[in-house]
C-alpha cells in the first residue's frame, strides 16, 4: 500500500512507521532541504545524529548503513538515494533564535518548531530537541574543518528512501530557511511517500 | 586555584560562576576527560556538538572559539588547548560508550540536592577533551590515538553560570591512578 503525505513549503508532515515500512523523502522543486527526526511513539527516545556518527564512523551513512537512536537502537536503514547529495548529521535544526540572530526577525518560521509542533499532536513532548537528518543539505567540511554550507544540489524529483527498523513517528520538515539561501530561491514543498 | 585529581571513571562536578575559568591538565598518557555543561538556571540550556559547529561553522575548536548551547549562547571561551585541535565534538563516545558514561553519571550524582541537572534520559553527548576525530574526503571518520601527553593542558572560561560535570577518562592507565587534575579559579578583577 502506498501513502502520500504532501508537505507544504514551511512546514512539517509525520507519518507513523512500522518495523519494515520504507519512507521516500522527494524534493518536489528541488534545491530544498529536509530536516528530518524520527522518535519513539512515546518520545523517550530519538534519532541521534552524535550516536549514528560513532557507530557508523562516518558524516552520513551510506546506502544500507542505519541511523541510530541516543539509546543505540536502530531506527531508519539507508536504502536509497537518487540525489547528488551531499546530506547532514552535524548540525541542529533552524530555530527562532537563529532566525532573530540573523536579522530575520522574531516570527520566522522554523525546523524546530515544526518539529515540536508536530509532535505536540501526537501527545509527544520531547525533553530535548535532536540534530537534524539534514537531507539535501549542501554541508561539507574542508580539510581544514571548516563547514561551508552552499545551495543544495538536489533536483527536481529526487528522493532519498529510509526503511524503519522499528516503530516510529517520523517527522520532516520542509526547511523553512530563506536567510541561508541565495535570491531567488524560495523553501518548497516535499513529499512523503511511505510504502507499507 | 581549586584543584582535584581524578582517576579514571570519577566525576568532578561543580557550579561555576560566569567568569571562572576551568582547567583540565592530564597528568598521564593518552587520558583526558568527558565534559558536560548547561545554564545553572536551566538544564535544558546544554553544551551541544551540533549548536557549536553551527555556530562556529568549524568542526575542530580553536583558542579563542567559543563553545555553544542548545540556546546558541557562548557557554565557554577557549583560553588554551596545548594539545590542539584537542577538544572533539564530532564522536561522542571518543572516551567512553553512552551507556557507560550514563551508569557513570547516574552514580555519582545526586542533581536534586545540588544543581538542577537533565534528566538522565535526555542527558548531553559529551564533549571530550584531549580527543581528537579526524576525517577523510568521504565523510570518514577516525579516532587520532595518544593526543595529549602528561601536562597538557585545555583551559576554558565560563561566559555564563554554569553546572559542569567532568569524567575523567584514560586508555591503559592503572586504574587508581589520577589521570587529570581539575581545577576552578575566580574571574581576574
Amino acid at each position: 500500500m502506498v501513502e502520500l503525505i504532501h508537505i507544504p513549503a514551511r512546514q512539517a508532515g509525520c507519518v507513523c512507521l512500522s518495523k519494515g515500512d520504507r519512507v521516500s523523502i522527494i524534493d518536489v522543486a528541488g534545491h530544498q532541504g529536509a530536516d528530518c527526526f524520527a522518535v519513539t511513539p512515546n518520545g523517550t527516545s530519538s534519532s541521534s545524529p552524535q550516536e549514528t556518527r560513532a557507530r557508523i564512523g562516518r558524516l552520513f551513512p551510506k546506502i544500507g548503513q542505519t541511523v541510530y537512536s541516543d539509546e543505540g537502537v536502530a531506527f531508519l536503514t539507508l536504502v536509497a538515494d537518487t540525489s547528488p547529495g551531499p546530506h547532514g548529521l552535524l548540525v541542529p535544526p533552524c530555530d527562532p533564535t537563529m532566525y532573530r540572530l540573523r536579522g530575520a526577525g522574531l516570527a520566522h518560521g522554523s525546523c524546530f518548531d515544526n518539529l515540536h509542533q508536530t509532535l505536540a499532536r501526537y501527545g509527544v513532548r520531547l525533553k530535548n530537541t535532536p540534530a537534524s537528518i539534514c537531507l539535501f543539505q549542501n554541508l561539507t567540511v574542508l580539510e581544514t574543518g571548516e563547514i561551508q554550507i552552499g545551495l543544495n544540489q538536489s533536483r527536481a524529483g529526487d528522493r532519498v528512501i529510509f526503511q524503519a527498523e522499528t516503530e516510529l513517528l517520523f517527522v520532516t520538515s520542509a526547511c523553512p530557511n530563506d536567510v541561508f539561501k541565495r535570491p531567488p530561491l524560495q523553501p518548497t514543498d516535499l513529499i512523503l511517500e511511505i510504502n507499507r | 586555584m581549586n584543584s582535584e585529581r581524578l582517576s579514571s571513571g570519577q566525576v568532578f562536578a561543580s557550579l561555576v560562576g560566569a567568569g571562572t575559568r576551568l582547567s583540565i591538565k592530564t597528568l598521564a598518557d593518552s587520558s583526558g576527560a568527558c565534559l558536560f555543561a548547561w545554564s545553572a538556571a536551566d538544564p535544558f540550556d546544554q553544551l551541544s556538538d551540533a549548536y557549536t559547529f553551527m555556530e562556529l561553522r568549524r568542526v575542530w575548536p580553536q583558542v579563542k572559539d567559543c563553545l555553544f548551547s542548545t540556546c546558541r549562547r557562548p557557554l565557554f571561551e577557549i583560553l588554551a588547548d596545548s594539545a590542539s585541535p584537542a577538544i572533539d565534538l564530532l564522536r561522542h563516545n571518543a572516551w567512553m560508550k553512552r551507556k557507560h558514561m550514563l551508569e557513570t553519571i547516574g552514580g555519582f550524582l545526586h542533581p536534586a540536592e545540588e544543581f538542577s541537572a537533565p534528566v538522565q534520559h535526555a542527558w548531553p553527548f559529551p564533549v571530550n577533551l584531549f580527543a581528537r576525530t579526524r576525517m577523510d574526503r568521504d565523510g570518514v571518520l577516525t579516532s587520532v590515538p595518544e593526543v595529549a601527553r602528561r601536562d597538557h593542558q585545555i583551559q576554558l572560561r565560563a561566559m555564563t553560570d554554569l553546572a559542569v560535570v567532568l569524567i575523567a577518562a584514560s586508555h591503559g592507565v592503572w586504574k587508581e591512578a589520577a589521570v587529570i587534575e581539575a581545577g576552578l579559579a575566580a574571574q581576574e578583577s
